[in-house]
């Protein structure tokens, strides 16, 4: 056999290069084995065909489609999960922040305790007799007035992050726009690369588009599609297309038509935004803060809200059928908040509506929507979409729905205009005290109860019959608006009378058997024989110093289940509150903690595939350096074959 | 399989950080004390919280409410039981002045005692708590519930056509007066301006002497402002008690009353209450008439009574019931009707007219005495009745032989022969015989008011025999005269201050021995004697309400309190750090921290490199 001696040498020399581009390869494992999204690379050898030694050495990645595509959903997840557990455990905090002056309680309760210990003041009030100092009064206004603030605080706190939360999320859409401009770039980068004849694979250029997936899988939940020409189609949420090919979708954050002050992602087009439902939004921090806002925060906003202002509504409400120290009928305690109605941009009428809390105990903790088509108004209960339908025209009655009065304001609804009311969720704050004079609890009882100390009758001394009323009994709740006080009756002959108040005259009206009166609720009987024109006075109770039968009752409302339709009172509503938001959180820290783990195993997977071992980089170093001396050995061999030839 | 070697480094650093995780809670737990620092962290504990802390603080302030009852209370029964031992002793007054040997002094002596009790009463009924809140006055705590001072009211006759007005000129009018006087404008004469006088009948048995009496005249004082107006003095016991002064526009026939002002109550029904535990309501007091007034007259079925007119000495019982389905509830009025009295031929009469032996006939319906005067003229004789008790006399009537002669009263006799002119008979009644009983609350067309009870009419009275109908059973003794009435009515209720203001007004105004002032006395004292058992009752029923109502609150003490540390346990275990399970979890966790810190260093030490020489 001859040997052909170029070859040999040749060979060697291949072997060299192999070895060169192979340390290479390695070295650049080794040195990008902490980098980022960084995929290992492994020497293959591409032969060049024709039984010659030699051809082309690459890189070549090692990466799985399947691990890459389930280390995104995992990283969605977890990013989502743990978005939401770090957003449910500030609103845990907001909850459990106010119970810092907490009475003795052990937990995070300090609405609840406001609560207690404004009805502990009322419990004073009732026992103390009289209460000639106010020392009691002056307590139960202190109480209110520590409530009010407790719920002011909270409500500030939760408008606090609230804010937080659209300010998040117009920052994850101005990522989101970066990110999907980068890879739409890396796209372009990638169709060039490949179009030119160069067959070594932009390998950095891939790595660096999965690391700006990986980045956007953290905001929101990422597909793609790979595409013949090495680009990847991008696409968001439910599948919203976001990168095709070189060009990137741009997105803006747009007010919300139902209301202004949230935003709603949306396509930007020339026509304006287009927006994305929020249930089109899954995954990453994105979803999460969506979802956070529309299932736990508006909702806590909405339920606190609602109690704040029942609370004071039904408080005012008891108070005023009471009477004050001075005799007078009860002031309210707690100012309302205005409730907010928003007409749709899209309307063509200038309609605005005015609402009104009028019965807290059949009021719901949901928006309003209030719907005219033309001939109809229809009135929405946004949380379950239960729908009523007005018997007659808003324009001229005012309606009640749920406990809130509606009416037209101002300007006329056109057909398809509408309205949204908000009356609980921007108010959890918006309850104050607006009763300075503490002598002005309607303490004493006013309306029913103990027949006389409430109400007395007293004969015109110039009467000239023998006529004399008696106060038999009070009949139900009176309406604070109709007062007795000073009604005169005044008979007409012996067996008849009118009841005069002001200007007002009723009557006249016959006696009915048994010489039985009636004004306004308070019976009375007549004895003696009065003559023509003959008149009594009514007054109410005016000195009932020791009266405390309407404190007795203010308290009892403590336990009395005055909301939802009658099935709940203050402090199990607050508790029920307090405990889904607990257990939002509870839940979202171990779905985070499970999401995490699905992370990590995913992490661990795919960086199985992809990552660099550095103990095999360190064989595979030793590997090539062997080869490469083995290679520098043989041209040394041949080249000392060489030398003794020439020597021969 | 392959691991890369970051993975080595990523995976050993979010197990420490697990383990520095829970190293923190534990921390958090063990320096807060709390299991539950946020809802999240259990979210039926911080539920359940709310619930129990609400539950803790309520019966905390339940037993507040619950001490403060209890010392209103017990204020409230030591009051009670004062009250019992004042109306005691008004009883032992009571049964002392009945004796009917007392001198007229001694009963008076008796009736300043009585006074005495009564001021003590008003006192008790006036009691105020610590705070000076009145107790029996409903919830008018600021005013006094019974008034005592001021015991003369004055009241225009509702019929007044005049504009006449009559008022105290003194607060001093404070003689404790029993009946009433009617004050009457009267002899208007026209004049400019017109003049007035009035007149005083009824005169109250307390005021001795009322000046400007029997008239004087006044003028109109709107006419003629700057006149002096009449000025009515009233003196009891020569001291003068005060003036009333006649002013106004009066008008002829005008009448005003003066009578004693009653111990009116001042307060309302309204029942303080206090909230003992959850949804139980106790009063705090108790309202002056539950304790001073509802005590029923009489028997407590119907009451037995006799107007001041009786002049005869009958005394009624208060008598019980035979049957209670009998009762009626009517009012009745018992009359004594005499018997006809005895005529005597005056001593100076010189006619032969005279008078057949025996009583006259018919049934009397009064006691008084006639003088029957004859006279002749023209031939004609005629007789004049009168009335020599009432001072009446009747117009001439035409005398003929044998024809009855009927007096005013309903008797009748017979004279015969002529008498002459100037010849007198006097007619003297008889005692009383038999009573007639009527129902005064019939109305209807066949049974009018007044219909006779049925077997009831001119019965023969015998003293203390048992008078039965419709239910009813009681008696009178004594000698009741002709037209003496007894009254049986429903009972009705009164009040303790009124049935000892009768007792004292009885002691003061029937001093006299005579038999009909003792009968007075003693009816009134047996009423005040009733009235009083049955306010002792009253306050004996006003004690048990306290008395129950203090059971009550303290048989709730012992419950609340243990259920309080029920409450306190669950709170604790619900919400409070276990200490030994969370400090035996810090241990774990700082024990698995170093273990994962060491594994740490040793993995990281394993690097192929390192043997790479």
């Amino acid at each position: 056999m001859t040997i052909v001696n170029p070859n040999f040498f040749n060979s060697a020399l291949t072997g060299l290069n192999y070895a060169q581009t192979a340390l290479a390869v390695v070295s650049n494992n080794i040195t990008n084995s902490s980098v980022a999204g960084y995929t290992r690379e492994v020497v293959t050898i591409v032969n060049p065909g024709g039984g010659g030694a030699g051809g082309v050495i690459v890189g070549e990645r090692q990466t799985s489609t399947y691990l890459n595509a389930n280390l995104l959903n995992a990283q969605t997840g977890a990013s989502e999960q743990g978005a939401y557990a770090q957003q449910a455990t500030q609103l845990n905090q907001i909850l459990a922040s106010s119970s810092a002056t907490g009475s003795s309680s052990t937990i995070a309760t300090d609405i609840g305790g406001a609560i207690q210990n404004f009805f502990s003041s009322v419990n004073a009030l009732a026992t103390s007799t009289g209460d000639s100092t106010n020392a009691a009064r002056s307590s139960v206004l202190t109480n209110a007035n520590v409530l009010a603030a407790e719920f002011s605080s909270v409500g500030t706190q939760l408008n606090g992050l609230g804010s937080q939360v659209e300010q998040n999320i117009k920052s994850d859409i101005g990522s989101i726009n970066n990110l999907a401009t980068q890879i739409a770039k890396v796209n372009q980068s990638i169709q060039t690369n490949n179009g030119s004849s160069v067959i070594q694979p932009a390998n950095a250029l891939i790595d660096q588009r999965d690391q700006l997936l990986q980045q956007l899988s953290k905001l929101i939940s990422v597909s793609t599609l790979p595409q013949s020409d090495g680009t990847y189609s991008v696409f968001i949420g439910e599948g919203q297309p976001l990168v095709l090919g070189g060009t990137a979708q741009s997105l803006s954050a747009a007010p919300l038509v139902s209301d202004p002050s949230k935003t709603i992602l949306s396509y930007s087009s020339p026509n304006g935004p287009v927006p994305i439902p929020d249930n089109q939004i899954i995954g990453g921090e994105l979803g999460a803060l969506v979802h956070f806002r529309s299932q736990t925060l508006v909702p806590t906003q909405q339920t606190l809200g609602h109690l704040a202002t029942s609370f004071a509504l039904t408080i005012n409400n008891q108070l005023q059928l009471g009477k004050d120290k001075n005799g007078n009928f009860g002031a309210k305690m707690f100012n309302l908040p205005l409730i907010p109605s928003t007409p749709v941009s899209t309307n063509t009428g200038n309609g605005a509506l005015q609402v009104t809390m009028t019965d807290p105990k059949q009021t719901q903790a949901s928006d309003y929507s209030v719907k005219y088509d033309g001939t109809n108004y229809t009135i929405t209960r946004v949380s379950d979409n239960t729908t009523t339908t007005l018997p007659s025209d808003l324009a001229t009655t005012p309606q009640t729905v749920d406990g809130l009065q509606f009416s037209l304001s101002s300007g006329a609804m056109s057909a398809g205009d509408s309205i949204i009311v908000y009356p609980y969720k921007q108010n959890v704050g918006g309850v104050s005290v607006s009763m300075t004079d503490p002598a002005k609890i309607g303490a004493a009882g006013g309306t029913n109860g103990v027949a006389s100390g409430t109400a007395s009758v007293t004969t015109n001394s110039s009467n000239t019959g023998t006529g004399a009323l008696a106060i038999t009994g009070i009949n139900g709740t009176l309406a604070a608006n109709l007062p007795y006080n000073s009604a005169i009756v005044k008979f007409v002959d012996a067996t008849h009378y009118q009841v005069e108040q002001g200007s007002n005259g009723y009557g006249p009206s016959t006696l009915v058997s048994n010489n039985q009166i009636s004004v306004n609720g308070i019976s009375m009987t007549l004895s003696g024989v009065p003559a023509a024109n003959d008149t009594f006075d009514m007054s109410t109770n005016i000195s009932g110093a020791g009266d405390n039968s309407n404190a007795v009752a203010l308290h009892a409302l403590q336990t009395s289940n005055t909301l939802l339709g009658g099935t709940t009172n203050f402090s199990t509503y607050y508790s029920s509150i307090s405990s889904t938001v607990g257990l939002a959180g509870q839940q979202y820290q171990a779905t985070s903690k499970a999401a995490n783990y699905a992370l990590t195993s995913a992490t661990t997977a795919q960086q199985t595939v992809s990552g660099v071992n550095l103990d095999e980089e360190a064989s595979s170093l030793l590997n090539y350096q062997r080869q490469y001396q083995a290679a520098a050995k043989v041209i040394t061999v041949s080249q000392t074959l060489f030398q003794s030839l020439l020597q021969i | 399989m392959r691991i890369a070697s970051s993975t080595i480094f990523t995976n050993a650093v979010s197990a420490m950080n697990a383990q520095e995780n829970l190293i923190a809670k534990d921390q958090q737990q063990i320096s807060s004390g709390k299991r539950v620092n946020t809802p999240q962290d259990d979210p039926y504990a911080a539920a359940t919280a709310v619930t129990l802390n609400q539950q803790i603080a309520r019966i905390d302030d339940f037993t507040n409410n619950r001490s403060l009852l209890m010392g209103n209370l017990r204020q409230l029964g030591s009051n009670l039981s004062s009250v019992t031992s004042t109306l005691q002793s008004v009883s032992t007054s009571l049964v002392q002045a009945n004796t009917g040997t007392l001198s007229s002094q001694d009963r008076k002596t008796i009736a300043g005692d009585l006074q005495s009790s009564l001021d003590t009463l008003i006192a008790y009924a006036n009691l105020q708590d610590g705070n000076g809140n009145y107790v029996f006055g409903g919830y008018q705590t600021s005013t006094q519930p019974y008034e005592k001072g001021n015991f003369v009211s004055v009241a225009s006759s509702g019929n007044n056509q005049g504009n006449s007005t009559l008022s105290p000129t003194s607060a001093a009018l404070e003689a404790p007066l029993t009946g009433s006087a009617t004050i009457t404008i009267n002899n208007y004469a026209d004049g400019t301006p017109p003049t007035f006088t009035y007149s005083i009948s009824g005169l109250p048995n307390a005021i001795d002497n009322v000046t400007n009496q029997p008239s004087s005249s006044f003028t109109d004082t709107t006419v003629q402002p700057n006149v002096t107006v009449p000025t009515i003095g009233l003196t009891s016991n020569g001291n003068s008690i005060g003036s009333l002064t006649l002013g106004g526009a009066p008008s002829n026939g005008d009448t005003f009353t003066i009578s004693p002002k009653p111990i009116n109550y001042q307060g309302d029904t309204g029942v303080r209450s206090v909230e003992v535990n959850d949804g139980q309501i106790v009063g705090t007091t108790l309202v002056g008439p539950q304790v001073f007034g509802s005590i029923p007259t009489g028997n407590g079925s119907f009451e037995t009574g006799a107007p001041p007119t009786n002049t005869g000495s009958g005394v009624i019982s208060s008598g019980s019931v035979t049957s209670s389905l009998a009762l009626k509830g009517h009012q009745y009025a018992l009359t004594f009707s005499g018997s006809p009295g005895q005529v005597n031929t005056g001593n100076q009469n010189t006619g032969s007219a005279s008078y057949a032996s025996g009583s006259a006939t018919g049934t009397p319906t009064s006691n008084d005495q006639f003088n029957i005067v004859f006279s002749v003229s023209n031939g004609q004789t005629q007789y004049t009745i009168a009335n020599q008790t009432t001072g009446q006399t009747l117009d001439p009537q035409p005398y003929t032989s044998g024809a009855s002669i009927s007096l005013p009263n309903g008797a009748a006799f017979t004279l015969n022969g002529s008498p002459n002119s100037g010849d007198s008979f006097l007619y003297q009644p008889g005692p009383a015989k038999t009573y007639s009983v009527v129902d005064l609350s019939l109305s209807t067309a066949d049974h009018p008011q007044g219909t006779p009870v049925p077997g009831h009419t001119n019965v023969s009275f015998s003293s203390g025999n048992a008078i039965q109908f419709d239910g009813m059973s009681f008696n009178i003794t004594g000698s009741p005269n002709t037209g003496d009435t007894f009254a049986v009515n429903p009972s009705s209720t009164t009040d303790v201050f009124t049935v000892i203001q009768n007792a004292i007004n009885a002691l003061n105004s029937y001093s006299g021995s005579s038999p009909a002032n003792s009968s007075k006395l003693s009816n009134a004292l047996s009423s005040a004697q009733l009235g009083i058992t049955g306010a002792i009752n009253q306050v004996d029923v006003g004690q048990a309400i306290v008395g129950g109502r203090q059971n009550e609150i303290s048989s709730l003490d012992s419950s609340t309190a243990l259920n309080k540390i029920d409450l306190q346990q669950e709170l604790a275990s619900l919400t409070s750090t276990d200490m030994a399970a969370v400090i035996s979890d810090l241990s774990q966790a700082t024990v698995a921290l170093t273990a994962s810190q060491k594994a740490f260093v040793q993995v990281q030490g394993l690097n192929l490199f390192s043997y790479i020489q």
